[in-house]
């Protein structure tokens, strides 16, 4: 069985370059915010990673990290964060929330893949 | 409870939907503020309905004091009226006659309920700026003795400036001054006079900056999403063949080699175009410090000494600023200090030199904005003619430390 990535972000252009990428190799499901993220969630979705960005409107990548940590359900679902933010003590930050890793956009796709493999090893 | 309305000017249509809308309602009509005034019912809200002509602010002004004293709300009701100015007026609230009536009978309870703490609100002393007069008087000697004294070097200096370029000796800014007062802010021309179109002359010849018709490909993205299905395809980590050729046949050069290419926000670019323009961008910002093609010669000698500031003594010596006092700001600026948080370093004058420019030295590091705005509030609060010795003693030696002042 295909593993499952949640894909999430504002973008419409990069989050359909993002799923045609992901795709080659899992299951991609996309939200355009923290918050339809969250829906998806709640209504019993289990993805087996997701990929999130920062700066969205309703709730960003930072409120949906909180809301998994403060879950029950799906608080070990790992996630990378994707993000043009490049401030370290924001990427330890993102981190010490629970973001299983960091990739600065424009990121690499290549690199993306190999990072999801790493963590869905 | 019943509620007693006063429609002067009336409006039938508009009355008959507020009576739909509340039934404790009792409305009763009136030509002119006269007649309400001489029939003296009791009500608890009038609703005035403009008739549009000048008439209407006379009428209201004569009305409003009137009732105040009888705690009775005035709304304005009219076709797109122009609240701000009624308001001004000392008028409750504007609606329009398309206006959600439970809204409206909802803000009349409300104001109702809290006419007393309104009132007393309007009448709270807010803190006035005042400028005390030994201060007056100590800037007007200071300021005479230092023009008096420096009136040969500022001949010499109004000869170099008039020598080295066209235009006129002074350079006046428009800034925020004592009392928030707006005063032409006089300081010696250091830059051309037409130095924005020379500025505009000078990114036109500038190889650095980024012409976007000169080298479309520098900038963010043609759209590529259309060869996205090869990209996507194909070798992840290199651009699909497609993509290489189509920009290699675009851009001159022979740069078949394969580029890596990144995602981003808006779709697909090189790698090596996100180094460049990041490179780029410091450069640029590297060139506007460094050497700002719009300051004269003299006036780069004259920034650097700080020389061009003296003529602020003329604005003291008028009266616009003082010696000692928080930094006269662009309009803009003091715009954005008139929050409850900072609003009171307007209670001190304007000076030539103030707190700040005399703590940022005692200390290695730069004062943050916060610690600037806050050592202004503070000297508002705290001044007096010793404190303002004290600023100036500190102020000398920060000057030969060629640092701006």
């Amino acid at each position: 069985m295909n593993r499952k990535v949640l894909i999430v972000d504002d973008k419409t252009e990069f989050r359909n370059l993002t799923k045609t990428i992901v795709s080659r190799d899992y299951e991609v499901e996309t939200a355009e915010n923290g918050l339809a993220a969250l829906a998806l969630l709640q209504e019993g979705y289990r993805p087996d990673l997701i990929v999130t960005d920062l700066m969205m409107p309703v709730l960003g990548g930072k409120g949906l990290l909180e809301q998994r940590k403060a879950s029950g359900a799906f608080k070990d679902i790992p996630v990378i964060v994707l993000s043009s933010i490049d401030k370290s003590e924001e990427k330890i930050a993102l981190l010490s929330l629970g973001a299983d890793d960091y990739l600065e956009k424009p990121y690499n796709p290549a690199e993306l893949m190999v990072r999801i493999k790493k963590i869905l090893k | 409870m019943n509620y007693r309305i006063a429609c002067i000017g009336s409006k039938v249509l508009f009355e008959d939907r507020l009576n739909k809308t509340a039934h404790n309602l009792s409305l009763r009509s009136f030509d002119t503020p006269y007649q309400l005034l001489r029939q003296a019912g009791d009500f608890d809200l009038v609703l005035y309905f403009e008739s549009g002509s000048e008439e209407d602010k006379t009428q209201l002004a004569y009305l409003l004091p009137e009732l105040q004293d009888r705690r009775i709300v005035l709304f304005v009701v009219g076709e797109q009226p122009d609240a701000a100015s009624y308001i001004k007026l000392g008028v409750q609230d504007v609606y329009d006659f398309k206006a959600d009536l439970d809204l409206l009978l909802l803000r009349f309870e409300f104001i109702r309920d809290h006419y007393e703490s309104m009132l007393k609100q309007r009448h709270e002393q807010l803190p006035v700026y005042r400028l005390p007069r030994w201060k007056r008087l100590f800037d007007l000697l200071f300021s005479s003795l230092v023009l008096l004294g420096l009136s040969p070097l500022f001949v010499l200096m109004a000869l170099a400036i008039k020598l080295d370029s066209k235009g006129g000796v002074f350079y006046v800014a428009q800034r925020i001054g004592s009392g928030y007062r707006e005063f032409g802010f006089i300081k010696f021309r250091s830059m051309y006079v037409d130095s924005d179109k020379r500025v505009d002359e000078l990114r036109k010849k500038n190889q650095y900056t980024i012409n976007p018709e000169a080298a479309p490909d520098l900038l963010l993205l043609k759209p590529t999403v259309g060869n996205f299905d090869a990209f996507a395809a194909g070798d992840l980590l290199f651009d699909a063949g497609a993509i290489a050729e189509a920009r290699a046949k675009e851009s001159t050069g022979n740069n078949t080699q394969r580029a890596s290419m990144l995602i981003h926000d808006e779709g697909l670019v090189p790698e090596e175009e996100i180094k460049q323009q990041k490179s780029l961008k410091k450069e640029n910002a590297f060139l506007k410090v460094s050497r700002d093609p719009r300051v004269t010669r003299v006036g780069r000698i004259l920034r650097n000494t700080s020389l061009d500031e003296l003529p602020q003594f003329f604005n003291v010596w008028k009266g616009d600023m003082s010696i000692v006092g928080n930094r006269p700001l662009p309009l803009y600026e003091a715009e954005l200090l008139t929050t409850d948080q900072w609003a009171k370093r307007f209670l001190a004058p304007a000076g030539i030199t103030g707190l700040w420019q005399v703590t940022k030295r005692g200390k290695s590091g730069a004062l943050s904005p916060e610690e600037r705005k806050q050592l202004d509030v503070d000297y508002a609060l705290n001044y007096s003619f010793w404190y303002d010795l004290k600023i100036i003693f500190k102020t000398i030696p920060a000057m030969l430390q060629h640092d701006d002042v």
